[in-house]
């Protein structure tokens, strides 16, 4: 896997971490409710087109114990609830003040309205607890205006389908699994089709932003994109291994490994575990008594490789497409 | 008005070929037709391609330094090309307006003659997204005009794009691309003698450094241009106390 350097930030005052509770309780697109996922996170919005605002009626959530232990007097509250926004392909941020001073512990709610012609593709909605004006002593607290006191767990809004660029990487196939075309199963992320053995295919779902997004990142040297390669990582050491018991049972069923990309998978990068190489080792491994530690073992050859993604890569590369 | 188009998936893959890159290559409708689509947004694309063809022009010798160049396109693309941010974020109308309508300006402007740019980088010109600003021919320089233009006009702009090392030490950093953090900045170089501070290579980036990592734990957009400002001169006073 590849390794990047972190440097742990640790704030020079107290910060109270993720304890700022964010709810999205409803939607309205122009006016018209606009069904949320019960899961939240991602809010989609690219169904429909021709609409001009988005309104959200959001709940921040702050405790007692987080106030006190960010501000230095704990009968004044001098901070601001505030939902912070950023969309990085227009550049955009904004902050949408949600309670400001004077606010005490509890459920704090309020609209945000975004134009659609201000945003495209991901716009991100955090929640934050500020502090509000500057004061002068020197000690453990946080004393610059709009100092970050605490956030929360955040909110990608998608104002358009994500795009599944992967150029220079993954050789992908994006597909909507919700279409009855498409070979995926709805609600899986990706699938690995080995239908036609002479020219594998690996499909990601279009309805899954989140990983497709994640993917797309991989190449920046930001956090999301060192997230993206965890993800990807984790997803091609699947992948990998769905690939590799497809080709150890095409193998068996025609008594023969008869592609390029069989021979990658089984003679070269799982030749540690099948030594031999034979029909028959592949036959034996895929029995119901095996069959369990053989996708385990196989699991573990490749979590091992450096970068697995790389490793989807190649051997997209050796399917004819 | 010209309406805007869009190059859409694929176009960018067939079109900018390294024949393309190393020739005078300029495409055909019926070339680009299977990738393009229309917009709803149009622009003043007569007025911008005037500009383009003085500062190419009559207008060359005084742009020499190719900072200089991008001082003077940007304001006139921004101006020019005044869709809402929405268009702007949208690579595929860039892509048609580099690739399809004005390919010899991004070529004249990273000119692969004198090494000044490789077949690599002026690729990028060319395809890159809006997310990267310091690549893409145009849509570059519509976003730093747009951080940069205030009531006043373009001329914060200019200061800052003629001087291309200060450019890319705001603008390459994805944290100091806000307005009250932009606008800031320039109030302090104004103020400022321009070899104190914008002029100072050394100076200057410590101190866009130094706001950058504090906009780890601040909102820019909470305290606003003012205090931005008092935060940069903070950072100033301590580089050069």
């Amino acid at each position: 896997m590849t390794t990047h350097e972190y440097s742990v930030d640790t704030y020079p005052y107290r910060h109270a971490g993720e304890t700022v509770g964010f709810d999205i309780d409803s939607c309205e697109i122009d006016g018209q409710k606009h069904e949320l996922d019960s899961s939240g996170s991602p809010v989609t919005l690219f169904e429909s087109d021709g609409w001009s605002t988005v309104t959200f009626e959001v709940a921040l959530t702050v405790e007692d114990e987080t106030l006190e232990y960010v501000f230095p007097d704990a009968d004044d509250h001098d901070g601001a609830l505030v939902v912070e926004g950023y969309c990085p392909s227009t550049h955009g941020r904004f902050v949408e003040p949600i309670a400001v001073r004077d606010f005490g512990a509890g459920s704090h709610a309020s609209e945000v309205e975004l134009n659609r012609e201000e945003f495209r593709g991901l716009t991100t909605l955090t929640p934050r607890l500020l502090r509000a004006n500057s004061r002068s002593a020197d000690d453990e607290y946080a004393s610059q205006s709009g100092r970050y006191l605490a956030d929360g767990p955040r909110f990608d809004v998608y104002f358009d389908r994500p795009k599944l660029s992967l150029k220079g990487d993954l050789p992908v196939i994006p597909a909507e699994f919700s279409d009855s075309n498409n070979p995926g199963e709805p609600g899986t992320e990706w699938f690995v089709d080995v239908r036609d053995a002479e020219t594998p295919r690996l499909y990601v779902n279009r309805d899954y932003p989140t990983v497709v997004s994640a993917i797309n990142a991989i190449e920046n040297p930001t956090k999301q994109g060192i997230v993206g390669r965890v993800v990807l990582n984790h997803l091609a050491v699947s992948m990998l291994t769905q690939f590799t018991i497809k080709a150890a049972s095409h193998a068996v069923a025609h008594g023969e490994i008869e592609y390029e990309w069989q021979e990658t998978l089984l003679h070269g990068l799982c030749s540690e575990y099948f030594t031999d190489g034979t029909v028959e080792e592949l036959e034996e491994s895929l029995q119901v008594e095996a069959i369990s530690d053989t996708v385990s073992k196989i699991e573990t050859i490749y979590q091992r490789r450096r970068a697995p993604h790389e490793d989807v890569k190649r051997l997209l590369e050796v399917m004819p497409s | 008005m010209t309406r805007l188009y869009r190059l859409t998936t694929g176009g960018k893959e067939n079109l900018v070929t390294d024949e393309f890159l190393t020739t005078e290559t300029t495409y055909s409708e019926d070339r680009v037709a299977p990738f393009r689509e229309q917009t709803q947004y149009t622009a003043d694309l007569d007025s911008l391609g005037r500009v383009l063809d003085w500062v190419m022009g009559d207008g060359a010798e005084r742009f020499d330094d190719r900072s200089d160049l991008d001082a003077a396109v940007a304001p006139a693309v921004r101006e020019f090309v005044n869709v809402p941010r929405r268009a702007a974020a949208d690579e595929g109308i860039w892509h048609y307006l580099s690739i399809v309508w004005r390919p010899d300006y991004v070529r004249y402007r990273w000119t692969l003659e004198r090494g000044n740019s490789s077949l690599t980088s002026l690729r990028e010109k060319f395809t890159k997204s809006t997310r990267d600003l310091y690549a893409p021919a145009f849509a570059r320089l519509w976003f730093m005009a747009d951080f940069t233009k205030s009531d006043g006009g373009y001329r914060t702009t200019e200061k800052i794009l003629k001087r291309q090392y200060s450019a890319n030490r705001l603008f390459d950093r994805t944290d100091l691309r806000q307005r009250p953090v932009i606008r800031a900045i320039a109030r302090v170089a104004y103020d400022l003698d321009d070899d104190e501070f914008i002029d100072d290579d050394d100076v200057f980036e410590t101190v866009a450094k130094a706001v950058s990592h504090e906009l780890t734990t601040i909102s820019a957009e909470s305290v606003g241009v003012d205090g931005m400002e008092k935060l940069v001169r903070q950072k100033y006073d301590r580089v050069t106390g």
